[in-house]
């Protein structure tokens, strides 16, 4: 910075006389003061808009005597100080001046013995706007000054900010047009004395540098931070999803069994971090067997059930993705396709408050509950007549216990899923035991939960929390999940024989039905991920998903679906699982719910009744399934992990290496000069012990790097000598004799017969680089702009 | 021929030069050093300048510093070429033709307003200067070792001249302006015009310098050493000319040579037996002003441009 000009320091500078001699200032100009009275005058009246706008606040609340009696104390004192001025030093004016600001906490105690008074954070407001008043009256120095303007500032932001009149937001609008005259009449000097005397293209613009160092740590940062494998984050402390470890989520920060933790955990609904899990909690909120048999809510009407395909003459249900009336754990194994009338969604005006569970992950994708792999021609059936529970293998992966299938291996060469990807879920209104979870599930955990038995894994891969009744209220399950390699995917196809037998069993006439259509949809494709796409595609074209249609009495719902080719979701499911079964697939469906991309809240998915659904699975080989969707209007199964949730996935760690990086530049930025002296420094004995030739480039190197960091750097085409000389022969430098000895001598031996420096020279090489520094050029420049220019 | 030991040295040579030229032309220092270097370096040179600057004077001066036989050509649009290098008359007497050698048979020629002669006669001119020979009716005659051409051309009032073509306007080495003097060097020439008069013909005798010593001073400075670097550095800079995109015509490599040699003696005059990337830029303006042709920008700005983009040595 270029030292002050003299003219702005003096009390009473020509410009500002005529304030001085009309105003109050002239009182108190004194000597000693550093700062010149339009300074003081612009700051006065800044203090004063902010105290107007306080007092705009408290008008609303305090009776006006209150504020008259306050202001007027406060008015007189500072009359008296001002009166007083010439007897007192101005450090004492200026304590004086800020003991005024207490003057309000001293009325408050009158006031409330009064049934008035004031809030603490009006009080101290009020004195905070009065000490800023002090400062701008009784402030002798131009950084005291400067201070009262910034504390004007805040009170006019924060009173604007806490006010609940419209009319406060013009008080900020004023103070900021005003200050930003104060700025310009006051540092206007300043200004000028920074600005550039010529701007000379360069290749690598700042701006350009910025942009690319942002751009290389963000990209660093998200290779770095998603390309971590799952596991090394683990081991390194940082839980998927988590937002981070037990240290910087502060909803999560005392873990399980802190009183605080679920208090937090409540506040903060969208946190994923580990909270209370009370397993012994009681509630009267629905569950999931009342999500799927809408026992929750409003009860059925009797005249609006309708028969079915599956039990003609009982009642049947509607596929709404949330009436399986039989559907849930406990004994049946059986999904009806059964539907009550349809009851029409209430729009979602709160994805918060209908939340069963909040998922944070890959969007579109299915979590199941529950999977049937046999349709019998009315009802789909699991193989066994009971679910048989296996307990998961347990991995102690940091200081958290995971948990994984047992005897199962999700990722080998004959799987198609690979890769890892951290996803969370939290149960908040879930009334169910069963965790919905992903095909290709690697591990999973609660925090501090390390008793596997906690768990058990059907054979369908249904994960659950046996022994409890369901999962208690705001317990977060981490998940590891694969992804699914559609290039894997073809190729186990691929390999796989045709079935030769039907796995469904249906009727002679749907059937031919159904092998009419697959022939029309397929298209003579030949068994691959083609032909299963073409058919699904073409499923989804031709046939409409409504809702509301409903089956007369004996009339069979999947006849009436292929000849008018509309119906719900589980009519699709059917449906395609009886062409690809045609086809020789092995398919079966599952049902759980849609992780709707639409329901994101905060980059978190709220998944609430209404996404309850159905959908079909492919038999790829071995043990390993892959979701399909047959119904219209939902996504496609994800086959690779969005960049979109990469990115959210690499958050922090993008958060902390830009941090980190725009830290570590703004630092290096700030003490650039320095940074550069020390290496200069450390330099030095390196460059004695080398030849001439290379102290010379050396130092020409240096000296032009000196100039770059000073902001005047070399023009490509002037040679380094005449750059020293321009700069230095202005101001008349002791080092002066020293640049034109070093040059002389650096040009005999390069481009003339010497071979070496000169005695002078070196002692002149050695004064230069030691001398002629980063500093010792900036304030020569800087002395040199501030210079007026002699007109010759 | 020159005594070897009663010759004088570089520097007495030059400082004699200096201080008769200054004494000559007030206020002019660094005109005049690169008037020396231009001679030095066995060039030509172009005033590009008003009349009554003194032009003329300088001219005289120079050739009165070495006793060199000293001519001057007024040209005009009849002037004819036989005008300049002579003419062939038959002698009645011997029954003979006789050739009548023409003012550029001298040491110094001042060719005053060469713009203003036909450009039959300026070429006559341009041969002597660029092979220091002119030929009459096959007959080639060699010119003085040290023939130095002082042409001068008014920048304003064209009408009726015949501009120099670029072509021959690279057989210059330089081309200068002279320009005003300031106050101080215009009342010292009042000063010097009351008080004293013409110096007599003694002491211009005895101030006069040998022309061997003009030569001893061409020959040095053509001997000087010059880094390959800094030739790399003329190079450069001569590409840049030519691949400007504002410059209809660059310097040739003839021009490239005069620059070098410019150089040389530009270095010499500064105490050096060695050439330094400074000297190159040093007489850069008035070796690239008469023989870049620019397309919109004027030369000064022109070659500013050129000498601050290309990349100068440093010490690498």
């Amino acid at each position: 910075m270029s030292p002050k000009p003299k003219q702005s320091e003096t009390p009473e500078s020509a410009p500002d006389a005529k304030v001085a001699k009309s105003s109050l200032f002239n009182m108190l100009a004194q000597d000693g003061w550093t700062c010149s009275a339009r300074k003081r005058n612009g700051a006065f009246h800044l203090a004063l808009l902010a105290i107007v706008a306080l007092l705009h606040l408290r008008t609303h609340n305090d009776p006006w005597w209150v504020l008259v009696t306050e202001y007027g104390c406060i008015a007189a004192g500072i009359l008296v100080i001002s009166r007083a001025a010439k007897y007192l030093k101005p450090a004492t004016q200026l304590v004086l001046a800020i003991a005024i600001g207490l003057v309000p906490w001293f009325l408050d105690t009158p006031w409330r013995a009064m049934n008035y008074g004031n809030g603490m954070e009006i009080l101290m407001l009020a004195s905070f706007g009065w000490i800023g008043l002090g400062l701008a009256l009784f402030g002798w120095q131009s950084r005291l000054i400067s201070l009262a303007v910034v504390a004007s500032g805040f009170l006019v932001l924060f009173t604007t900010f806490i006010s609940d009149y419209s009319q406060s937001v013009l008080f900020p609008l004023v103070w900021a047009a005003l200050c930003l005259w104060w700025l310009v009449a006051n540092q206007w000097e300043q200004v000028e004395a920074c600005q550039a005397t010529s701007i000379s293209r360069t290749r690598y613009r700042m701006t350009s540098v910025l942009i690319g160092l942002l751009l290389v740590t963000t990209t660093f940062a998200l290779v770095s931070g998603s390309g971590l494998r799952v596991l090394h984050q683990l081991d390194i402390g940082i839980m998927p999803t988590s937002g981070g470890s037990k240290w910087n989520d502060t909803a999560a920060r005392s873990g399980i069994g802190s009183g605080d933790a679920i208090v937090a955990a409540k506040e903060h609904a969208m946190s994923f971090g580990a909270v209370e899990t009370d397993f012994f909690l009681d509630s009267h909120e629905p569950s999931l067997f009342d999500v799927f048999s809408e026992q929750f809510g409003e009860p059925v009407a009797k005249k609006k059930i309708q028969k079915a395909q599956a039990l003609a003459g009982k009642e049947t249900q509607d596929d709404g993705h949330h009436h399986f009336s039989d559907a849930n754990r406990g004994g049946n194994d059986e999904f009806s396709i059964q539907r009550d009338t349809p009851k029409r969604n209430k729009p979602l005006d709160n994805l918060r408050a209908n939340a069963l569970m909040y998922w944070q992950g890959s969007s579109g994708i299915r979590l199941a509950v529950d999977r049937f792999s046999r349709f019998n021609g009315k009802s789909w059936k699991k193989e066994g007549q009971s679910p048989e529970f296996t307990q998961p293998g347990a991995v102690l992966i940091g200081e958290q216990t995971w948990f994984q299938p047992a005897g199962y291996t999700v990722q080998n060469a004959l799987s198609p899923f690979v890769d890892a990807v951290p996803e969370a879920m939290k149960f908040t209104k879930y009334r169910s035991n069963i965790v919905p979870t992903r095909p290709g599930l690697q591990l999973w955990c609660v925090d501090m939960l390390d008793r596997a038995d906690f768990f058990g894994m059907s054979d369908t891969r249904c994960l659950s929390m046996t022994g409890r009744d369901y999962v208690p209220d705001y317990t977060v399950v981490r998940f590891v999940d694969s992804l699914i390699d559609l290039q894997r995917v073809r190729a186990l196809l691929s390999k796989q024989k045709n079935s030769q037998e039907h796995s469904h069993v249906i009727e002679e006439e749907t059937r031919a039905q159904i092998a009419q259509l697959v022939k029309e949809y397929t298209q003579g494709t030949e068994r691959s991920w083609d032909q299963v796409d073409l058919l699904l595609r073409n499923l989804r074209w031709h046939f409409v998903l409504d809702r509301e249609v409903s089956s007369k009495d004996g009339e069979q719902p999947l006849s009436k679906f292929l000849e008018h080719r509309r119906g719900p979701s589980y009519m699709f499911v059917t449906t395609a699982a009886l062409m690809l079964d045609e086809l020789g697939y092995k398919t079966r469906m599952a049902r759980g719910f849609y992780v709707d991309p639409s329901n994101a809240i905060d980059g978190e998915y709220s998944v609430i009744p209404q996404n309850a659904h159905v959908w079909l699975e492919l038999h790829v080989g071995s043990d390993n399934w892959i979701p399909l969707e047959p119904t219209p209007g939902y996504r496609q199964p994800p086959f690779r992990v969005t960049w979109r949730y990469r990115l959210y996935q690499a958050r922090f760690a993008i958060f902390w290496i830009v941090s980190g990086t725009l830290l570590f530049s703004t630092i290096t930025y700030l003490f650039r000069f320095r940074i550069f002296e020390t290496l200069c420094w450390l330099l030095w004995p390196l460059v004695l012990r080398s030849s001439d030739r290379k102290r010379v480039q050396w130092l020409v190197s240096i000296l032009d790097w000196r100039f770059r960091l000073a902001g005047i750097r070399r023009p490509t085409g002037t040679l380094p000598s005449r750059h020293c000389d321009g700069l230095l022969q202005e101001q008349n430098h002791a080092l002066t004799p020293q640049v034109s000895q070093l040059f002389a001598d650096a040009d005999r031996m390069y481009y003339g017969p010497a071979e070496c420096l000169t005695d002078a020279g070196r002692d002149a090489l050695q004064a230069l680089w030691k001398r002629l520094s980063l500093f010792e050029i900036k304030r020569i420049h800087l002395s040199k702009r501030s210079t007026p220019e002699t007109v010759s | 021929m020159l005594d070897v030991e009663s010759a004088p040295s570089v520097e007495q040579v030059l400082t004699q030069l200096r201080t008769k030229l200054n004494g000559v032309l007030l206020g002019k220092e660094d005109r005049i050093e690169l008037v020396l270097a231009c001679l030095i370096s066995g060039g030509h040179l172009l005033l590009d300048d008003l009349p009554g600057l003194g032009k003329t004077t300088l001219a005289k001066a120079i050739a009165s510093s070495f006793g060199a036989r000293f001519a001057r050509v007024q040209c005009t649009p009849d002037l004819l070429p036989t005008d300049i290098i002579g003419f062939q008359l038959f002698n009645q007497k011997v029954r003979e033709f006789e050739f009548h050698p023409g003012p550029v048979f001298s040491d110094i020629l001042l060719a005053d307003e060469l713009n203003r002669t036909t450009p039959r006669t300026q070429s006559a001119l341009f041969e002597a200067m660029a092979e220091r020979q002119v030929t009459v009716d096959g007959k080639s005659s060699k010119l003085s070792s040290t023939f130095f051409v002082i042409a001068t051309q008014n920048p304003i009032d064209s009408h009726g001249a015949y501009p120099l073509p670029e072509a021959q306007l690279d057989r210059f080495s330089m081309k200068l302006e002279i320009g005003y003097p300031s106050t101080e060097s215009q009342l010292a020439i009042l000063s010097q015009d009351r008080s004293s008069g013409e110096p007599s013909e003694a002491d211009e005798k005895a101030s006069e310098l040998p022309l061997e010593a003009l030569t001893a001073l061409q020959q040095k400075a053509s001997s000087l050493h010059i880094d390959e670097a800094v030739q790399r550095y003329i190079i450069a800079l001569c590409e840049a000319t030519r691949s400007h995109e504002s410059v209809a015509l660059g310097v040739s490599p003839r021009g490239m040579l005069i620059w070098q040699q410019v150089s040389k003696s530009w270095a010499l005059l500064q105490g050096r037996d060695f050439v330094t990337p400074a000297d190159v830029q040093a007489v850069a303006h008035p070796v690239l002003g008469v023989r870049v042709v620019a397309r919109q920008f004027d030369p000064e700005t022109l070659i500013n441009s050129i000498l601050e983009n290309v990349e100068v040595p440093t010490y690498q």
